[in-house]
């Protein structure tokens, strides 16, 4: 099983492991999460009281989490993403 | 006759056939609303005088001798976000609530009434289609009809409810991630997730637009098909859209299983799914004669990509509400689309080259396969309030993981059919039937089978 995946993976862009050395860095720390809602919060305007604080974290983690799974996985510079525009 | 486990096909017969009129039809299900919502919560509007009105002009139709439509006096409901003339399109918020009422039906209820179809009223759901439990902050929880202690599942909570509990025979719903089939497989009724650009959205309210698709619930597999083919054709509004021509599957469904080479999900879709649900995909195979197991590359990453265009989009969408009355959201739904709106942008546009990749690779498998069965979800209704589910040995958070089997196929939009799997004194369960883009009849055409064998089928509330 786990065999058929890694031939899957590297079936679809053999040649582009290099996209590993671009992936995003591993989950930051508490303080570096508390610190980076503090600055997103501020960015976009939005407010979030103390008591949404803990849980705003929480499913930012997962989201972290998730996105640095996405950004480890081999692709390339070249893959087109599946929006693509047509005028 | 017009009891509330009546089909549709066979109430548009009567209607046609002149021994049911649609007002007697429209009564009894507002009768059925009145005394059984109250335990299921699935109503949030119910349009009493347009339906009563567009009974009276069918029945004045058909005594007048014209055709009518292969849904003639059916009456039907839809999830709060299609918009209904008049009224306001609440999509499960109480921030929405201040909106003006909608300036004309949506395009799939306009579909649906000119198949002669009576809309009935607007059904709860979870708030703006983020959630998979049918608990709504505003509203009220949904009540699952095989046991009222437990959730429908989500978003479309009250879609499952009123099918399921015998107030509607067919409901009008939305699917981004699974909130069709999540709801189908915990209420024991039968869905349709169509592929994605097949049916338009216009007039609905979007949650994910990349994502989102609409589809029809309903008790057995023919009014399924027959709503499925009311709804189909392009209406010019929905700019994602396909150019498709209309595909009718109702006169196909006896085809049988035939020669159709069937496979089930393996690895990933069985990992962390409870026996109940794995036993109801096993029973579906065996009938099916599939046992050929097929695994799906990288679902897990499918899903991920899946969850985080989900969460920025949505947080996108509603970045005006969060700024200015965020305290005015479920507090599930506002916590969620905060942690959104924070979310970097290469994450995203990853997910977007993934969801490519990940259609290539469904490709190659729906090359080899007509169609391949999976589980709904990984265990049957949880209890209403209930916060975890276990995964195998790990336990987890329930709203970001009852999803984990239907996320993957909605991520590349392939069409995929709810069949219910339902016994004496347990609760259902549901498995997915997925099959290439545009192969709605294949799957169609397997449930019609499992339906017709007495695998799968939607049974009334003990």
């Amino acid at each position: 099983m786990a065999v058929f995946v890694q031939q899957a993976v590297c079936r679809a862009r053999p040649a582009q492991q290099l996209w590993h050395a671009a992936c995003i860095r591993d989950l930051m720390t508490d303080e570096e999460f508390d610190a980076y809602v503090t600055a997103s919060a501020a960015a976009l305007g939005l407010t979030i009281d103390d008591a949404w604080r803990a849980e705003v974290i929480a499913n930012l983690r997962v989201l972290f989490a998730n996105g640095t799974l996405v950004s480890n996985f081999p692709l390339g510079e070249h893959a087109e993403a599946a929006a693509v525009f047509q005028p | 006759m017009n009891g509330p486990w009546q089909g549709a096909a066979e109430i548009a017969a009567a209607v046609r056939a002149k021994t049911l009129t649609a007002t007697e039809v429209v009564t009894a299900a507002l009768a059925r609303i009145a005394s059984d919502n109250p335990a299921l919560n699935a109503f949030t509007t119910v349009t009493s005088a347009r339906a009563l009105a567009r009974a009276a002009a069918l029945d004045g139709e058909i005594a007048a001798g014209k055709t009518v439509g292969p849904l003639a006096g059916v009456p039907f409901a839809v999830k709060n976000l299609f918009d209904i003339e008049g009224v306001v399109t609440r999509a499960g918020a109480a921030l929405t609530a201040g909106d003006p009422p909608a300036g004309a039906d949506a395009a799939l209820v306009r579909q649906m009434e000119a198949a002669g179809a009576i809309l009935i009223g607007a059904l709860n759901m979870g708030e703006f289609a983020y959630d998979f439990t049918g608990e709504n902050f505003h509203d009220g929880a949904c009540h699952n009809p095989h046991d009222l202690t437990r959730m429908t599942g989500g978003s479309s909570s009250g879609s499952g409810a009123a099918v399921a509990g015998g107030l509607v025979p067919i409901a009008l719903s939305s699917d981004t991630n699974g909130s069709i089939r999540v709801p189908s497989a915990l209420c024991g009724i039968w869905g349709i997730k169509p592929t994605y650009g097949r049916l338009s959205r216009a007039g609905s309210y979007p949650f994910v637009g990349s994502l989102d698709h609409l589809g029809p619930m309903a008790r057995s597999v023919a009014d399924l098909a027959l709503a499925y083919d009311a709804l189909q054709g392009a209406d010019g509004a929905d700019p994602a859209q396909a150019q498709r021509p209309v595909e009718f599957v109702s006169g196909l469904l006896g085809q049988g299983r035939g020669a159709l080479r069937i496979a089930v999900a393996g690895g990933y879709f069985r990992e962390g799914a409870s026996a109940e649900c794995l036993a109801g995909v096993d029973a579906v195979a065996a009938a099916l004669g599939a046992s050929e197991i097929v695994e799906f590359p990288q679902a897990a990453l499918a899903r991920a990509s899946a969850y985080l265009i989900t969460a920025t989009e949505g947080a996108a969408l509603h970045l005006g509400r969060l700024r200015s009355n965020a305290a005015g959201f479920d507090p599930d739904t506002r916590d969620r689309f905060l942690a959104g709106a924070m979310v970097p942008a290469v994450f995203v546009q990853k997910a977007q080259q993934i969801r490519r990749w990940f259609a290539a690779e469904c490709a190659e498998i729906f090359a080899r396969y007509d169609a391949v069965l999976l589980p709904a979800t990984p265990v049957p209704a949880p209890l209403i309030g209930q916060k975890t589910i276990s995964l195998g040995s790990r336990v987890v958070p329930l709203r970001a993981n009852l999803g984990i089997y239907t996320q993957p196929l909605s991520f590349v939009g392939l069409p995929v059919a709810l069949a219910p799997v339902c016994a004496p004194g347990r609760l259902p369960v549901g498995v997915q039937i997925a099959a290439a883009p545009w192969r709605e009849d294949v799957v169609l055409r397997l449930a019609a089978a499992l339906e017709s064998a007495g695998v799968c089928a939607a049974t009334p509330p003990a």
